[in-house]
């Protein structure tokens, strides 16, 4: 027996002993049915929901691009600063003159210089 | 010619929505479907998988050109449902091909003729075979799908299809011959 015709032996015994082919639930045709409704339903829904993604991105676009251009580029610069009074909220005592000298001689002599000695060095300088 | 001509009407009327079109199509396609369906993937979820390959025939239809072109259309497509179901359940194949094993070490009492046991045989047989030589084996042995379609459905060289129908039936020669058949 040559190959070709150990094959056709082959093939014919397969296609004589094919697998069973289990029969379809006796409802099939009903739940195909349904379900290429329900499969276009949901095409349909797919196609809704895109398009109102697609409107929303493009909203969100709009209304930053707004918010870019139309922002002043005082408020956006970096070294804009703000009056003390601005951020704490609290407004400065006002001082009289006398208070203001204590002020100041304290806060030298803090760092160890009296406050007239710079002073007059100032005027020698000067 | 009146065959296509009725198809072509089944295919215009499910189109535009009719069911009855729809199923003529599905009753006419639905045994060669499950047929290859059951050889390339076993039964397990049968239906389920023949729902999978109408509805995209279903949702298809209206990008079919030619009736003429509908039969080997809804083979690509059983194919392609085949493809996707075996990339998804790479473990439930191994489960199957352990079933028809089992199943055909352990037959049932009431069913011992010899033309059950030639059927479980060859079944088990193509379980025995790894994916891509069953699938070659399937359409063209079994279906008589000619090398070319088989070579186009499968994107795979002809000379690749030969090859593997080669060694396939080499295989399943040798199990059927350790079973005892000689061929």
């Amino acid at each position: 027996m040559n190959h070709d015709e150990r094959d056709e032996k082959l093939v014919h015994f397969l296609r004589s002993h094919r697998p069973d082919i289990p029969r379809e639930s006796h409802d099939f045709e009903e739940r195909l049915l349904n379900a290429t409704v329900r499969r276009s339903l949901s095409s349909k829904l797919k196609g809704m929901l895109k398009i109102n993604w697609a409107t929303t991105g493009a909203l969100c676009a709009a209304v930053s691009l707004t918010a870019i251009i139309f922002m002043r580029p005082a408020e956006r610069s970096p070294t804009h600063t703000s009056p003390i009074s601005m951020v704490t909220h609290t407004p400065l005592p006002e001082l009289s003159e006398e208070e203001v000298y204590f002020f100041i001689s304290e806060s030298f002599e803090s760092v160890g210089t009296p406050f007239s000695s710079s002073f007059d060095a100032e005027f020698e300088t000067l | 010619m009146a065959e296509v001509e009725s198809m072509q009407s089944w295919i215009d009327a499910a189109r535009h929505g009719d069911e009855q079109g729809f199923l003529s199509i599905y009753r006419s396609y639905s045994k060669k479907v499950r047929g290859l369906l059951v050889q390339l993937l076993g039964s397990d979820h049968l239906d389920d998988n023949v729902q999978e390959v109408f509805l995209r025939v279903w949702k298809g239809l209206s990008s079919l050109r030619e009736a003429q072109a509908l039969s080997s259309w809804i083979y690509r497509t059983t194919w392609n449902v085949a493809m996707d179901v075996r990339k998804r359940s790479a473990k439930q194949r191994a489960q199957f091909n352990q079933l028809i094993l089992e199943h055909t070490l352990a037959p049932s009492e009431s069913k011992t003729e010899a033309s059950f046991d030639a059927k479980i045989l060859v079944e088990k047989a193509l379980a025995s075979l790894d994916f891509e030589h069953r699938a070659v084996m399937v359409l063209v042995d079994l279906e008589e799908l000619s090398i070319e379609d088989t070579a186009q459905m499968m994107n795979i060289p002809a000379g690749t299809v030969k090859s593997r129908l080669f060694n396939a039936r080499k295989r399943l020669r040798q199990f059927l011959e350790s079973k005892g058949v000689s061929l």
